[in-house]
């Protein structure tokens, strides 16, 4: 290898040289199909990291000669400012994607596929403090997390779980506002009771300073555990969490981080609205399986904040968590590698939680996320990172600069608008030069995303959803640049419900812009009839500005809210069990568990069950020789696919209660890898494309039917869950969700951090 | 633009002394030169064909008439709105007593009369106006030019013709519109001629019948290289001088007839070797006379040795030759731009005024002469920078279009409907496009309104202009691949490539007969106009012998040539010839198709030569059992449709838009050949003229040195068919280096741009062994990298 570097430095020093020389089109063109053609061959075997980085470094050339092209080219005269400065805009944008091209491509040249390290025998094992950290969330989501941290497979005596409550603070119980301090003080009690029936630790600071950074860090203080770990608290951990992540800090003294995935039971807006829960891959798994994978090739997977193990002493090195950004988990993360500390990131789904449900919470936390990477990019210029390494520092400006993407994706889906309107010629080229160069690349680009991305990201799915969060994150951004230690932490709301189907509070902008786009198609469409001298350049841009109103009117249908009765996700565990129905034992598959009841399927015979004097039945669920059981009601039959299914609420909801759910729906983590793989099938570009076609006809016209009130949904009743019920008989008094509008951007309500 | 005519001059001086030291050498002159009298068909055909009768242009003669000193294309003027400049030169005493502009003209039938008409300027002051009228014949126009009007030396006259149409307003109608100048009987009506007192006196010396500028040298029966050689700085001088693209130059024992100038130089040794010849005796020293016959001058430049004459000639060239030469072929010339590389030009500079159109069609063109080691490729474009404005009210066809070598490079449409002012709006042309050497650009503008759809003659509104060419647009040329490539006949013909560079060079003339000696020398003299300055040319009688790195000229009418340029490294198939553009149709040369290509209207009676018999019959078979469209199936239409656009393509890739009409030559058709080999010692270059006969060889290089045919030349050879005398080309096969100056990276960066581009296959095979070297590399080490992945 040493002495093939001089010959191989050189080649592509040459190679290199040759592409950057202004060549005919015709060579061009040449070229791009023989590149083309290698690169295709490459992709026949993606499991080999020569033939994935002969694959990238020929789309790299593709991407160079664009790149080239485009600014040798391409841009127009400075003395004609009405088109330069437009195009000059787009030109950035274009070269920004190219950066991220490039990082990207260096990101995930080899994922690392890690294997899970053993841990050692018990008495090695380190101390662990779990972590909980909440703002404001309702008791019984938190006795859930609480439940499934305690269920976790680890010495009892080495695991210390704390329940880290920012809503009942001194600062918050002494508010001198009474509604907030009254509140406060009922939530500090009852939280403090859920703690003691489920026997973990609550602890309350006395200000709420730095937000959650502020608030684990307030937990280090309290705690003594060498390892800890953070769960959001809507995050339930599998019990083989800390068996999947311990053993690496064992291995390597100078990790300080082990990163899981974060894997979602609910939809989130767009998966909703566009119902492709149960069939698409969900947005972040694209981050968490394939580039926090090519992170840890890098070691700088990063902390994102729960679902996650951190060594205590690498945390006192850099005085806890970071606080000076509202992303505190990423500047954590980057303050340790800075100071030389390891990460692991591990590919296997090991918690559950919830994404915000609706559109607003949605833009809110990616809002957050927004400003706080703009944050740790602007104030701790993590490119230029004194400790990191070039790969590092390669990486953390890329995931910073990420989130640049708005100001791109909004000049994508302007910039043919000033052409078709007011004909700036902003990008010049010709039809053959654009066949050579841009047709080439896009091929390109398509292939690589298919074939970096394809099992986890449906065609067009990533132009999606950076447009609906490009419009309000542009202003975030204008924001955070402006000034950079403004932003405050804003809580995700998450577990809300929608009563009925309607369109979002921030659905004006998104209409406003697709009929734009639409009045723009209609005139390009005009030009290209009328106009004697139809220029290639007119087509070009209409068939561009014609993929764009494709965008914009998917959009319409991610704004366009169906209603959320679910108050609580389902989990399908299929899972043996045994219903004991008035001193009759029956076996029965538990389909599915949620935090509010079982679906029940019998393998015999069907008993007999009332629905107007509910059936009260007994389940129990063994594991390891011990059983665990819990008492259910009958709400509701339903049949799929010939096969009946009872649901069963949960008739009261005691600490074994939650234990009980906890087991049934976390003891097992290839529940959870079950369904992740079941949706991570390749979807060819054709099919994406005509996918993505109909959305745009059929969604457009869906939040066209919304805005003009034309929904027809019947009422649905629905029972209500079983109280909380403690040892002590104690019912914890849930406050009744607020029924208002709904909220803005500075968000309310039911939250959680994360 | 004059500095660096100044340095010419003394780049002149330099090779004239050099031209004089040149070895000696003797051969005995097999025959005397007969007068060549024969017209050539052509371009310059359609006029002579209805040129006034010889009678008038005699009596014009008799009368004093001074003609204008410009060849034959200058005087056509086409189009709705079109301008010519042309030139006389006057004596002092002349210009005092005033006299007639006559202008003979005839004009195309389209042209509407009485509203048409030439607006005539001399030495920028308007002289006149005159209707368009005269479609059956020449007409002369006298107008009468006072004193006031007039200078000594050389008086320029601008015609301007605004032609309309008499029925059509489309805009290729606009083509049918000309009017033609007839070179022979226009000119200047001086009250006195005064015949040939002065050198300046030779400036106003008539053309022949044939339309050329005879000059006639006067040897000896018993010729010697050394006579020659004596004779080439003289003639180049006097050429040069004259500077007239017409010339012709014929070598007898006898003075010659008609309008011209007879040539005598001799050296006592020369005049002692020509001994029992009856020749004048000429005073020493370099002098100019008039000769028995009117409109005919002698020069003679006679001295003891080649040293004094030389001397003679750069006391003449220092003294009474400056001032012509400066306001001659010194001078920015007229239409024509010398570019160089990182060099921006301006309309102007090519003598352009600006001006204001209100016709459909605007016009606007120019020569531009490439470096001769201009390497053409696409690593850069031209960047023509447009000064202009489009008033309100044309039509969305309206665009702006320039064409180069007749193939339409870019369009730019003028979207505005409301009018547009472009202030340097930057228009590319590509590289590619243009040759070493001569370079016809012409800019057009296609302005259609509503109007036109009309055409009421009488509705029209001639004031209201529709645009404005400012003379301030700007072609900037970029840094330049720059290696000499042989064979390039454009180079040659544009900038006397490879043989300008001053070193000296041989001429061969392989048949020491008159007729081939007179050949050699009009092609010198020809060359030292492109050249701009006199040669170091050796000439040499007898079969050509390679010498170390000496380039040759060689003049020969031994077939034995033809077989070496068949064999040799330039090769030279006789069975492959490119039509050229400016004989062949070049109606299908133009792919893209608009109003403004239709000028190839009057290639007429230019028949393209489609290939051998058999495909020919093919074809027609074809044609004649093709289906009409209608009749054709789905499939059939696809099939032919990708057919078609799989050629196109095919054409696209090979670098041949409309440019590949292929022309097929039977061995014996020509009457000329002119190739260009490597010498066979391989360092050095040789051109040679081949003809079969020496009659063949003097009227070949006659229509070879025809300023259409030259200026046109262009490929790796070209050919005179025998029976049509059509000039074709033929493209390089392969070319070889002639030479390289320079050698810094950024040159070299361009020039491996510039033949990758030619030779794509390597360029990717290249690119994808290189980057697939380093791709594999990285392929097994990025794995040992970061966290190990192979473990």
């Amino acid at each position: 290898m040493t002495c093939g570097k001089y010959l191989a430095i050189p080649a592509g020093a040459l190679g290199l040289l040759l592409i950057l020389l202004p060549m005919s089109l015709q060579a061009q063109l040449m070229l791009s199909f023989a590149v083309l053609g290698i690169m295709f061959i490459g992709m026949t075997r993606p499991d080999n990291s020569t033939f994935r980085v002969i694959t990238l470094v020929f789309a790299g050339i593709i991407a160079l000669r664009y790149g080239f092209w485009r600014t040798t080219e391409t841009l127009p005269d400075i003395t004609e400012p009405l088109n330069f400065i437009p195009g000059f805009l787009l030109y950035l944008a274009e070269m920004y994607c190219l950066a991220m091209l490039a990082i990207s491509f260096f990101m995930v040249i080899d994922p690392i596929k890690r294997k899970t390290p053993d841990m050692g025998s018990a008495a090695d094992l380190p101390t662990v403090d779990v972590f909980i950290p909440s703002y404001n969330e309702d008791a019984e989501l938190l006795a859930v997390t609480l439940a499934a941290a305690k269920s976790m497979a680890y010495p009892k005596d080495k695991l210390n779980i704390y329940l880290l409550d920012d809503g009942g603070t001194d600062a918050k119980r002494n508010h001198k506002n009474p509604h907030i301090s009254v509140a406060a003080i009922r939530r500090h009690e009852q939280l403090k009771a859920l703690c003691a029936a489920m026997d973990v630790h609550y602890h309350a600071r006395k200000q709420n300073d730095h937000a959650k950074a502020g608030n684990l860090n307030e937990g280090l203080k309290i705690s003594r555990g060498e390892l800890v770990v953070v769960f959001d608290a809507d995050h339930a951990p599998v019990r083989d969490f800390l068996r999947e992540t311990v053993g690496f800090f064992r291995e390597d003294e100078k990790l300080f981080l082990v990163q899981t995935p974060h894997y979602f039971l609910n939809p989130d807006p767009l998966e909703k609205n566009l119902q492709t829960f149960a069939r698409m891959p969900s947005e972040n798994e694209m981050f968490y399986s394939i580039l926090q994978r090519g992170l840890d090739k890098w070691n700088a997977s990063f902390f994102c904040g729960s679902a996650a193990v951190l060594r205590r002493s690498a945390l006192m090195t850099t005085d806890g968590f970071s606080g000076q950004s509202i992303t505190e988990d990423c500047e954590t993360a980057l303050s340790l590698h800075c100071q030389g500390w390891h990460s692991v990131y591990v590919d296997k789904p090991l918690i559950a939680g919830l994404q915000p449900e609706t559109f607003v919470s949605f833009i809110g936390q990616r809002a957050r996320w927004c400003q706080g990477m703009l944050q740790i990019l602007i104030l701790k210029r993590p490119f230029l990172a004194k400790g990191l390494t070039i790969p590092q520092r390669i990486c953390y400006a890329g995931i910073n600069m990420f989130w640049l993407f708005p100001l791109s994706r909004l000049a994508f889906m302007f910039s043919p608008l000033l052409y078709i309107f007011f004909s700036l010629e902003i990008y010049k080229a010709n039809i053959l030069e654009f066949a050579s160069y841009a047709v080439t690349y896009l091929i390109s680009s398509f292939a690589m995303q298919s074939y970096l991305y394809g099992r986890v990201r449906w065609p067009w799915i990533s132009e999606l959803y950076e447009y609906v969060q490009a419009v309000f994150l542009f202003g975030s951004i204008i924001s955070v640049v402006r000034n950079p230690r403004k932003p405050t932490f804003n809580v995700t709301a998450k577990g809300q419900t929608l009563d009925k189907s309607k369109l979002s509070p921030l659905a004006k902008p998104y209409f406003a812009i697709f009929f734009l786009l639409l009045a723009a198609a209609l005139y390009s469409g005009y030009r290209v009839l009328t106009e004697p001298v139809a220029s290639e350049l007119l087509l070009i841009v209409a068939m561009w500005n014609l993929i764009n109103l494709g965008l914009a009117g998917a959009a319409l249908g991610a704004i366009a809210e169906r209603r959320e009765l679910r108050r609580n996700q389902r989990l399908p565990v299929k899972r043996h069990a045994l219903m004991h129905i008035d001193d009759i034992i029956h076996h029965v598959i538990v389909q599915d568990a949620s935090s509010g009841g079982v679906s029940i399927e019998f393998v015999d015979k069907e008993p007999k069950l009332d629905l107007v004097n509910p059936t009260i039945a007994k389940v129990e669920v063994r594991r390891g020789g011990q059983t665990v059981n819990f008492n259910v009601v009958y709400r509701s039959r339903r049949v799929i696919d010939k096969t009946a299914i009872c649901g069963f609420a949960y008739s009261e909801r005691t600490p074994e209660t939650v234990m009980a759910i906890a087991e049934l729906m976390y003891s097992d983590q290839s529940v959870l890898q079950d369904r992740l793989v079941r949706r991570q099938t390749r979807k060819n570009f054709f099919w994406g494309t005509s996918r993505f076609a109909l959305w745009s006809l059929t969604e457009s016209l869906r939040a066209i039917r919304y805005s003009a009130g034309l929904i027809r949904e019947t009422v649905v009743q629905s029972f209500e869950d079983a109280p909380m019920v403690l040892n002590d008989n104690k019912i914890v008094q849930v406050p009744l969700p607020v029924k208002t509008a709904e909220p803005g951007l500075v968000l309310k309500g039911e939250q959680l951090y994360g | 633009m004059a500095k660096p005519f100044r340095s010419q001059a003394a780049s002149l001086t330099l090779a004239l002394i050099m031209a004089q030291t040149l070895p000696l050498s003797a051969q005995s002159l097999l025959e005397a030169a007969p007068s060549v009298t024969r017209i050539l068909p052509g371009e310059s055909e359609s006029i002579l064909s209805t040129r006034a009768a010889p009678e008038e242009a005699a009596v014009a003669r008799a009368t004093g008439l001074v003609p204008f000193e410009q060849a034959l294309p200058a005087y056509r003027l086409s189009g709705e709105d079109d301008v010519t400049r042309l030139s006389f030169n006057l004596a002092p005493d002349q210009v005092a007593s005033g006299g007639q502009l006559a202008l003979a003209y005839r004009n195309a039938v389209s042209v509407l009369p009485d509203t048409s008409v030439i607006d005539v300027e001399v030495n920028g002051k308007a002289a006149g106006t005159f209707t368009i009228a005269s479609p059956n014949g020449f007409k002369t126009e006298a107008l009468k030019i006072g004193a006031d009007f007039l200078k000594p030396g050389r008086n320029q006259v601008l015609l301007r013709a605004r032609q309309f149409h008499r029925v059509d307003c489309s805009l290729a109608a606009t083509y049918e519109l000309w009017s033609e100048i007839d070179p022979a009987a226009s000119g200047f009506m001086a009250a006195s001629s005064i015949g040939f007192r002065a050198f300046d006196d030779l400036l106003t010396v008539a053309r022949t019948d044939a339309d050329v500028t005879d000059i006639r040298l006067i040897l000896p029966r018993t010729v010697t290289a050394e006579m020659l050689n004596d004779a080439a700085p003289v003639l180049q001088t006097l050429a040069l001088f004259l500077n007239r693209d017409d010339l012709a130059v014929t070598v007898g024992e006898k003075p010659g007839t008609g309008p011209g100038i007879d040539l005598y130089v001799s050296t006592d040794k020369t005049r002692a070797q020509a001994q029992n010849v009856d020749a004048p005796i000429m005073p020493y020293g370099f002098s100019v006379r008039n000769a028995g016959e009117v409109g005919r001058a002698v020069v003679s430049l006679r001295g003891a040795t080649r040293a004094e004459m030389s001397g003679q000639l750069l006391e003449a060239i220092r003294g009474p030759l400056k001032d012509s030469l400066d306001s001659g072929v010194f001078s920015s010339r007229s239409g024509t731009i010398l570019a160089d590389a990182s060099s921006r030009y301006t309309l102007a500079d090519t003598g352009y005024e600006t001006r204001v159109f209100s016709g459909r069609l605007s016009r606007t063109g120019f020569n531009m002469v490439m470096p001769a080691d201009f390497y053409p490729a696409d690593y850069a474009t031209i960047g023509l920078k447009l000064h202009a404005a489009t008033s309100p009210g044309l039509k969305r066809t309206a665009q702006f279009l320039v064409r180069v070598n007749d193939l339409v490079v870019t369009s730019y449409p003028f979207r505005n409907a409301e009018g547009e002012q472009f202030d340097g709006k930057l228009i590319e042309l590509p590289l590619r496009a243009f040759r070493p050497g001569n370079n016809k650009v012409e800019l057009l503008a296609e302005l259609p309104v509503e109007a036109d759809e009309a055409c009421a003659p009488e509705a029209r509104d001639d004031t209201r202009p529709r645009f404005i060419l400012l003379k301030d647009t700007a072609i900037e040329i970029p840094a330049l691949a720059r290696i000499g490539r042989l064979p390039d006949i454009g180079a040659f013909a544009g900038t006397a490539y490879p043989y300008a560079d001053g070193k000296p060079f041989d001429i061969f003339i392989e048949r020491p007969d008159a007729q081939s000696a007179g050949a050699a020398l009009t092609m010198l003299s020809r060359l030292a106009l492109a050249a701009r300055n006199p040669l170091g040319a050796d000439i040499h009688l007898g079969a050509a012998v390679a010498s170390d790195d000496r380039n040759a000229l060689v003049i020969t009418t031994q077939n034995a040539f033809a077989d070496l340029g068949k064999t040799g490294k330039g090769g030279f198939p006789l069975d492959v010839f490119q039509s050229n553009a400016m004989t062949a149709p070049i109606t299908d040369a133009d792919p893209m198709k608009t109003a403004a290509i239709g000028d190839t209207v009057f290639v007429a009676g230019a028949t393209e030569n489609s290939g051998d018999d058999s495909s020919a019959l093919l074809d027609a078979f074809r044609k004649s059992t093709t289906r009409p469209e209608g009749g054709l199936s789905v499939t059939s239409k696809l099939q032919s449709w990708f057919a078609a656009a799989g050629a196109r393509f095919g054409k696209w890739l090979n670098y041949q838009d409309g440019s590949d009409t292929v022309a097929t030559l039977k061995e014996g058709r020509s009457l000329l050949t002119l190739t260009q080999a490597p010498s066979p010692s391989g360092d050095a270059v040789w051109t040679v003229v081949h003809a079969g006969s020496p009659a063949d060889i003097a009227l070949g290089v006659r229509r070879l040195v025809e300023p259409a045919v030259w200026a046109g030349l262009n490929g790796g050879s070209a050919e005179i068919e025998t029976a049509s005398l059509a000039v074709n080309t033929m493209p390089t096969g392969s070319h070889f280096v002639a030479g390289m100056t320079d050698q810094s990276l950024g040159n070299i960066r361009r020039l491996a741009a510039a033949w990758f581009s030619d030779n794509f296959q390597f360029y990717v095979l290249l690119i994808v062994a290189s980057m697939g070297v380093f791709a594999v590399w990285l392929g097994l080490a990025i794995p040992r990298k970061g966290v190990r992945s192979d473990q």
